[in-house]
């Protein structure tokens, strides 16, 4: 474990450069980042201006070089909005959304898993059928849309939650129900199959047959052996909830992370949208190394070599 | 799904509403059964245009652009994928850990970051969703790859003086064929759910172009007085995605019965 560990730490490096080599290509696919931080009207000589303030009359390697060595001290340049260090701007909005997330995250998980155990146990009854179409509806719906429909009877027909801002908990609810519609079906349909798939299996007629109580046999051997795919499923859903979560915070007008970056695409404001990544796919790749460590420790027969 | 692409292809012949043709008499009318009429049966929007047949035209852009992305992600993921799984060693890990760090940005965001460097429209759409879809594929395929490049009869034909070309497209595709169709349901479900995300936001398809995604963003403004703007746009979102699940679900089953276990 610690060897595994030891070795997946050592990635991390290596793709946070990639990451960064990813982003820097990005700017450049345009041919002239010049051109987009200026705009399209600019006299040739504010361009040669700007061309120089930002570097972009060095070499590419150079630029490249550049960008990564600021980038690592966290030197995104300077937003063009704000005319401030455009990662703190970001780091700034962090709380707020990590609020919105873990709030859908604990919501969709209290949601989730108990109808998953239900359906599993109850397989096939009325209840199974509804909560598993839902469910199905609830994976294919686009996050913008439920955002939209629940703004629609809360917000507009029923006048019982705000449709925008931030501060409150009332200004939670409908957001991070958005959020966790996605999550929460996915999290029920993967528990309902991981408790089926544990349900016929040696170890529980073992336990049954010691005498054990039904209960005791459904939280310590059942639950325990289909926590590891739901927990697999979490991790890996991470990026579409962060990617969800830019969504929902644009369409709530959420003040996070996410609704910054989309200002910035409007306000071509690249050294904040830049920052937005990287500071989000560095989110992603702890997230998915928390979620290895959570498999190491939840299930013993997994070695990593 | 399919009747999503046939209304698409067929739908504008046989329901001939011209879908931009305005009209403010008949503005913001609610579908039948909500005190609209027959004539417009899913109601109109704020300039009167027919919203039945505006989601007609959007299917139309909406299948285009998840399609030829699906297409651009199968074609770089496949090639990549056999590449790594074939090769194996150093070229192998430097497209897997390019994979890596691309995964470790959401499609999402990755595609937003793109498009405001190359600025939205339809072509760009569907270059940014194309090529930011390869890693999916390129990772079923190499660990399929890697598998069949063991078995016998790859050894077998590379005993008798095959060329690695050959053994690639004659014995390690069609063995991998399964899986590339099922995954590319999935992309082209979770495709439809991007494009519309992006148009939604303003970045994907430019109005006016009706795209599913920019037909909610517009009803958005009108959302007090009509609901239907929104919400009739969004459930042909959800149920074609549905479709295609439903679909790429049962090809697993049908096609390798190993992956079944898959999700």
């Amino acid at each position: 474990m610690g060897k595994f560990l030891a070795r997946r730490l050592l990635q991390v490096p290596l793709i946070v450069v990639l990451v960064l080599t990813i982003i820097f290509f990005t700017l450049r696919l345009s041919g002239d980042p010049a051109a987009l931080y200026v705009g399209q009207d600019a006299r040739a000589e504010d361009l040669a201006n700007v061309r120089r303030m930002l570097g972009l009359d060095a070499p590419l390697p150079v630029q490249y070089a550049r960008f990564l060595v600021n980038a690592l001290r966290g030197n995104f340049g300077q937003s063009l909005r704000y005319n401030e260090p455009a990662l703190p701007i970001l780091l700034e909005r962090w709380p707020v959304s990590i609020q919105l997330a873990v709030a859908s995250l604990v919501l969709s998980l209290l949601i989730g898993l108990p109808v998953g155990i239900v359906s599993a146990l109850r397989r096939g009854s009325l209840l199974d059928r509804v909560s598993m179409t839902a469910a199905m509806l609830g994976q294919g719906a686009p996050v913008f849309w439920i955002g939209v429909v629940l703004i629609v009877i809360f917000s507009v027909r029923l006048r019982w939650l705000p449709a925008s801002g931030s501060g409150t908990w009332q200004h939670l609810v409908l957001p991070s129900l958005t959020l966790g519609a996605f999550f929460a079906s996915r999290v029920a349909r993967f528990t309902r199959t991981a408790i089926l798939e544990a349900l016929p299996q040696d170890f529980v007629r073992t336990a049954r047959a010691k005498g054990l109580s039904e209960a005791r046999v459904l939280w310590a051997h059942i639950a325990k052996n289909a926590a590891i795919p739901v927990i697999t499923v979490t991790g890996l859903t991470i990026p579409a909830l962060i990617g969800g979560a830019v969504i929902t915070e644009s369409v709530f007008s959420w003040p996070g992370v996410g609704n910054a970056i989309i200002a910035a695409v409007y306000n071509r404001d690249y050294p904040i949208v830049q920052s937005g990544v990287f500071v989000i796919s560095l989110l992603v790749l702890a997230t998915n190394i928390a979620v290895d460590v959570l498999y190491a420790a939840l299930d013993p027969r997994i070695r990593f070599d | 799904m399919l009747s999503a692409a046939a209304a698409g292809l067929l739908g504008p012949l046989l329901y001939r509403v011209d879908p931009d043709v305005t009209s403010l008499l008949d503005r913001l009318r609610p579908p039948l059964f909500f005190g609209g009429t027959i004539e417009h049966p899913l109601g109109t929007d704020q300039l009167g245009r027919d919203i039945a047949s505006r989601l007609l035209r959007g299917a139309r852009i909406s299948l285009l652009v998840s399609l030829s992305a699906t297409t651009i992600s199968a074609i770089l993921g496949v090639a990549l994928g056999l590449i790594s799984g074939y090769r194996r060693g150093r070229i192998d890990d430097v497209i897997m850990r390019v994979g890596d760090a691309q995964l470790s940005m959401p499609f999402l965001v990755l595609a937003i970051s793109v498009v405001a460097v190359l600025g939205p429209g339809l072509t760009n759409l569907i270059l940014i969703l194309g090529v930011a879809g390869w890693i999916q594929f390129a990772r079923i395929v190499r660990a399929e790859t890697l598998t069949v490049s063991h078995r016998e009869f790859v050894e077998a034909s590379r005993a008798v003086g095959a060329r690695d070309g050959r053994i690639l497209f004659r014995h390690v595709l069609p063995n991998v064929t399964a899986s590339i169709v099922v995954m590319a349901t999935f992309q082209f479900a979770q495709m439809i759910v991007v494009e519309s995300s992006l148009s939604f936001l303003g970045l994907g398809v430019r109005p006016p172009t009706a795209s599913w995604g920019t037909m909610i963003s517009d009803g958005r403004n009108y959302i007090q007085v009509a609901w239907w703007l929104t919400t009739v746009p969004g459930a042909v979102i959800m149920f074609v995605v549905l479709g295609a699940n439903l679909f790429g679900d049962w090809l697993r089953d049908r096609l390798d019965p190993h992956l079944r276990n898959l999700d």
